[in-house]
């Protein structure tokens, strides 16, 4: 039967109609995995022969940061790693054990390739400080990694999972995250000590392995559980949405005709799905960046780069949904162009959203003077420069996006539906300005050179209906592409 | 009011439409029978310029719709869920679709008063998002959002299917009237047979993007285009 499952799942994977479109996506990212591996294996062994010369006791330098470890581990797993899952439906019908199948869905796990990442550090970290542990201690080490890495596995697998239903889970987990930082970073618990004794307790006698066995065991079943209980149902694909009717009584925008209809319409989908939600909660931390740079000295001097802390701080929420722009619609984008209304104001709706965001964004970030009216002028040139020329280059760019996004599925860290074009984007919007700036900075005239991106985005400015109807051409003649591409589920 | 010119269209070598000239006239209640992949949605995304012709065009009011987007003053469809914005509630929709097509909010009233029986209380004041809808709930809002901008032009891709039998038979009403009284000029696809030879006065039958028969419907119809399909 397992056999029988896993082909079902391997010729799944074969036929998928994603295998056959991304093969470049899939190469760049096996590169990538690549690049990583040997990166982790070159730090891992040039941290363990570092640790050989000058530490006493290398081992208890190493098992210090075995919570760290696991931590960083977790992280990047919520980041990464996809919820294994399987179309269940047809098998539900067949004389298959439930049992069985909820198995078999938690094995997949056991088989993805973020398992190896672990091993491929400690592995050559291992081999630097070979000199100062027994074949013994390698082992335990061994299987201690191994259970451990599982037991976070199961553990983050059953938080994603649970998060979907319930979607305070994410924020739980963001703030748990958060706390363990702040606890340490203000020694209020000493992880390392903790992380010392825990791990020293199983090298020196191996049956203190039993507890992360237990763990590991308990997380499995809690996985388990939660698969057996909500097999049938569909209460997993669809959280309960909440905040129904959020937005509904603002009538301020219906000022602006038809496209304060569109605006507010855009509004609207922000709020009420999971995955744009998730952005928008996200915009304050744009606004924090300041808080990190200005007050390190280092940096104060750095107009070039407080050029790009200004453009985040005054444009990353635009740029983080101007990825989505018109994809995002692609629930009723035929309604979009079958609608009565003009396509020009359809997009000016969309651009006067992005300036209205990055204006309150500017508003927000004024109290940053307190750093100094250079920073001052440094965001309102950044400001400048992100309405009126970055806003226009992402919408330019947003109609060659033509896959289907799908809002109601995943939150953070979820790129469905967009393309690595979009990340190549991002590029020049943020390292254009830092190259205009450049060259009157090196010439001693760096004042010169923030007017200059100012005085580019204030032209962006004033022409704005000019290139926005050449957008708008762009739009019309992708239309049909962009339809035939979001109808693809 | 709609004429198509020599229309075609494939996909990947695999024809889906291909018709030479077809006119529909204002007023007339046209209706479209085939088979799984007969065309039937394609036809009516060509002639809401959602997808994009291989060759010839669509003329509404004798203006090429690709080129012209006046048709969008007049014409109302609803083809699938991609006319609903599903993370509005009902209400919100019908608001928007009303002030997108300046339509007043006393005409919208008087429009839901005709249509709550359709609706069979299953629609309005349920604070649900559209997506939480059944799939026959949202073929009603789709449907009253797509007669709710008062069009001259009238486009529905499978009405009936996924409706409870009263509703069908409510549909049928509504749109005999809005036929006779309002001379609104239709466009429906139906399987069912039945229901598209008692709403409509000439139906076309297409077979792998050809057309192959068009016939005024009378008594004799049904039986006719029964005998064609158990063929």
């Amino acid at each position: 039967m397992r056999n029988t499952l896993f082909g079902h799942q391997l010729a799944g994977a074969k036929r998928s109609p994603i295998f056959a479109k991304d093969i470049g996506i899939k190469v760049l990212m096996g590169f990538l995995f690549f690049i990583i591996f040997l990166e982790l294996f070159g730090g891992g062994f040039y941290l363990g022969s570092k640790l050989a010369e000058e530490s006493s006791n290398p081992l208890v330098d190493i098992i210090k940061y075995g919570f760290y470890f696991f931590g960083s581990v977790m992280l990047m797993r919520f980041a990464l790693q996809k919820l294994p899952t399987m179309a269940v439906t047809p098998y539900l019908l067949l004389p298959v054990k439930k049992s069985k199948l909820v198995n078999f869905v938690l094995t997949k796990p056991l088989f993805n390739i973020l398992n190896l990442l672990p091993f491929a550090l400690v592995l050559p970290l291992l081999l630097g400080i070979r000199n100062y542990i027994t074949s013994g201690e390698v082992l335990i080490i061994f299987a201690t990694l191994l259970v451990c890495d599982l037991f976070v596995n199961y553990l983050t697998i059953y938080i994603k999972r649970i998060q979907i239903k319930y979607e305070s889970v994410f924020y739980i987990f963001l703030a748990a995250t958060l706390s363990f930082v702040l606890l340490d970073s203000f020694n209020i618990v000493d992880f390392s000590a903790l992380s010392a004794d825990a791990f020293g307790a199983i090298l020196s006698n191996p049956l203190w392995l039993l507890a992360p066995v237990v763990l590991l065991i308990g997380a499995y079943y809690l996985n388990f559980n939660l698969l057996i209980n909500h097999f049938t149902l569909e209460d997993f694909g669809k959280s309960e949405s909440k905040n129904r009717g959020s937005l509904e009584t603002v009538t301020y925008l219906q000022r602006f005709g038809k496209i304060g209809e569109f605006m507010l319409l855009e509004m609207k989908m922000i709020v009420r799905n999971k995955r744009t939600r998730t952005l928008l909660l996200m915009a304050p931390l744009f606004l924090l960046y300041g808080m990190f740079f200005y007050t390190n000295p280092t940096y104060k001097d750095m107009g070039g780069f407080l050029i790009f802390v200004g453009l985040f701080i005054t444009g990353g929420f635009i740029m983080s949904f101007g990825l989505y722009f018109f994809a995002w619609e692609s629930g009723h984008f035929d309604l979009v162009l079958t609608a009565n209304n003009s396509y020009s104001d359809y997009v000016k709706a969309k651009y006067y959203l992005m300036v209205g965001s990055a204006f309150v964004m500017f508003l927000l970030s004024i109290p940053y003077a307190y750093f100094g009216v250079n920073i001052l002028l440094i965001n309102t040139v950044s400001f400048l420069f992100n309405v009126g020329v970055n806003t226009l280059l992402l919408l330019y760019f947003a109609t060659n996006n033509e896959k289907h996004m799908d809002l109601s599925k995943g939150s953070a860290f979820n790129y469905q539906g967009v393309s690595g074009r979009h990340f190549v984007l991002m590029f020049p919007l943020l390292v254009g300005p830092m190259l205009i700036y450049a060259p009157f900075s090196l010439a001693g005239f760096p004042t010169v050179g923030l007017l200059v991106i100012g005085f580019l985005g204030l032209i962006g400015i004033i022409f704005n209906e000019k290139l926005l109807a050449l957008i708008t051409d762009k739009f019309i003649s992708r239309r049909h592409r962009m339809a035939e591409g979001f109808r693809q589920k | 009011m709609i004429k198509i010119n020599n229309l075609g269209k494939a996909y990947n070598g695999t024809v889906v439409l291909d018709i030479e000239s077809l006119n529909i006239k204002q007023g007339e209640s046209f209706g479209l029978v085939g088979n799984n992949g007969a065309g039937k949605t394609t036809l009516f995304r060509l002639i809401l310029d959602l997808i994009k012709a291989d060759r010839g065009n669509v003329e509404s009011k004798n203006e090429n719709v690709t080129n012209n987007s006046d048709w969008k003053n007049y014409t109302g469809s609803f083809l699938d869920e991609g006319f609903l914005i599903d993370f509005l509630k009902p209400e919100e929709y019908f608001d928007f679709i009303a002030k997108i097509n300046s339509i007043t909010t006393a005409e919208k009233v008087i429009m839901l008063d005709r249509f709550e029986e359709f609706f069979g209380g299953e629609i309005i004041g349920k604070n649900k998002y559209i997506r939480d809808f059944s799939k026959g709930n949202q073929k009603k809002i789709g449907i009253f959002g797509a007669i709710l901008s008062n069009p001259e032009i009238l486009i529905l891709d499978e009405p009936f299917a996924n409706l409870d039998p009263s509703s069908q038979f409510r549909l049928k009403t509504i749109l005999k009237e809005l036929n006779s009284d309002r001379n609104v000029t239709m466009l429906i696809s139906s399987h069912d047979l039945n229901h598209v030879t008692e709403v409509c006065e000439r139906i076309v039958v297409l077979e792998k993007g050809k057309l192959v028969n068009d016939i005024a419907t009378s008594t004799e119809t049904l039986r006719e285009l029964e005998g064609y399909f158990a063929s």
